[in-house]
């Protein structure tokens, strides 16, 4: 009986530790290490957190306005709303938290996440809009508005928390779907032939007309965040990275992808992986 | 007298040939009038566009052409129409021709 309970009790401990212990693809490590080394090279004066502050970690006068501007951050009501909309019961009395595992304030540093199950990345906003449907409510917006909201609640909440977005070693589907993201992250295309990378890999930190461009790395940390171009226009300010994504596509004249479909949800992959061993530091304000 | 004669009859036959060739060209491009209608170069522009749509490189300048043509269309001015769908299917015959020249899009460091 003793062995019985000592085999059972081996074998758990091994299938909890090989469900635990999902390794990065090298090949996309790889990657990681020669992107953010590109940057580190780039701005030597620059700790890894600081490129999560953008053009801002880049120029004094900007970074004191965006000093100035989080002491009183205009954004923190709608934070505050999409945390009571996270802890808030739908009709059949379950929350959005029923539908992910572990605490809370890690659930941001796992998305985009491989889903090997369904085959394909599913980014954190999608997951979100795939529990509403899960418990019989209906689909809302996902660039903006509320779910924005609560997207921006649990970036908050994840502040200091370590980005850890994994391409399972040996996942042929999910080095795929990276490859797709990150084949369209160098890609130029549009009318004026830009790539993402021609402006955040190549020129981070060179002004284009009266904006500094900023680095591709650390750029998924704070997202979604409060934009005051996006608060001027109708709207409440706040976009997700895939609203952002399509901003930037129109800016270079190409037709911006639907989203929360693959091409966007593989962006999102790539992009976010490149900025692993970052902190989350929650929802910020851009220009 | 007679030279006189002859360099008349030459002049007049020449000034005949080329009054028949004038009228030739004249036929030839109402001929080709309807090949450059509105309808068929919407139908180009939007195949065009559909091809630059499926390879993932759809200029967002092809759906504003488009969007003009038809005013200009109803405007009734279909010639200024027609050269802004003829754009239109360029835009999109470049940028299938991005997607061929992106393929293997990679980082340079």
């Amino acid at each position: 009986m003793k062995k019985i309970i000592t085999t059972v009790a081996v074998a758990t401990l091994l299938s909890s530790t090989a469900v635990f212990s999902i390794q990065q693809s090298s090949v996309v490590q790889a990657d990681i290490d020669a992107f953010q080394s590109h940057f580190k090279k780039r701005f030597p004066k620059l700790s890894l957190n600081d490129f999560s502050k953008g053009p801002y970690a880049m120029n004094e006068d900007k970074m004191s306005q965006f000093e100035a501007v989080m002491e009183m951050p205009p954004f923190e009501d709608h934070v505050d709303k999409g945390g009571e909309l996270w802890k808030t019961a739908f009709k059949n009395g379950k929350t959005y938290s029923s539908c992910f595992s572990g605490d809370d304030k890690t659930i941001r540093t796992q998305y985009p996440l491989w889903n090997a199950a369904k085959g394909k990345v599913i980014g954190l906003e999608q997951a979100l809009l795939d529990c509403r449907v899960k418990n019989g409510e209906k689909k809302i917006g996902s660039g903006k508005g509320k779910l924005a909201w609560i997207s921006a609640y649990l970036t908050t909440i994840a502040e200091g928390q370590t980005i850890n977005v994994i391409v399972p070693e040996g996942d042929k589907k999910a080095l795929a779907a990276y490859n797709e993201g990150k084949k369209f992250f160098y890609a130029k295309r549009g009318q004026l032939n830009l790539s993402c990378a021609d402006c955040h890999v190549t020129n981070p930190g060179q002004r284009i007309r009266g904006n500094t461009l900023s680095p591709a790395l650390g750029q998924v940390t704070h997202f979604p965040v409060w934009r005051g171009k996006w608060a001027k226009k109708k709207g409440d300010g706040f976009g997700t990275i895939q609203r952002r994504y399509g901003g930037c596509n129109k800016q270079v004249r190409a037709q911006p992808f639907k989203r929360q479909k693959d091409v966007y949800n593989n962006l999102e992959y790539f992009h976010t992986i490149m900025s692993n061993g970052m902190e989350i530091s929650g929802t910020e304000y851009r220009e | 007298m007679k030279k006189i004669l002859l360099i008349l009859s030459l002049a007049f036959g020449l000034s005949a040939c080329g009054g028949s060739a004038g009228y030739k060209s004249a036929t030839a491009v109402k001929a080709k009038a309807p090949v450059s209608s509105y309808a068929t170069a919407l139908k180009i522009a939007k195949a065009e566009q559909k091809k630059a749509k499926k390879v993932g490189m759809e200029w967002n300048t092809i759906r504003k052409l488009m969007k003009s043509a038809k005013k200009k269309f109803k405007a009734g001015d279909e010639k200024a129409a027609v050269k802004l769908l003829e754009m239109a299917a360029k835009h999109g015959r470049l940028g299938q021709q991005q997607a061929k020249d992106q393929a293997k899009a990679g980082p340079n460091f």
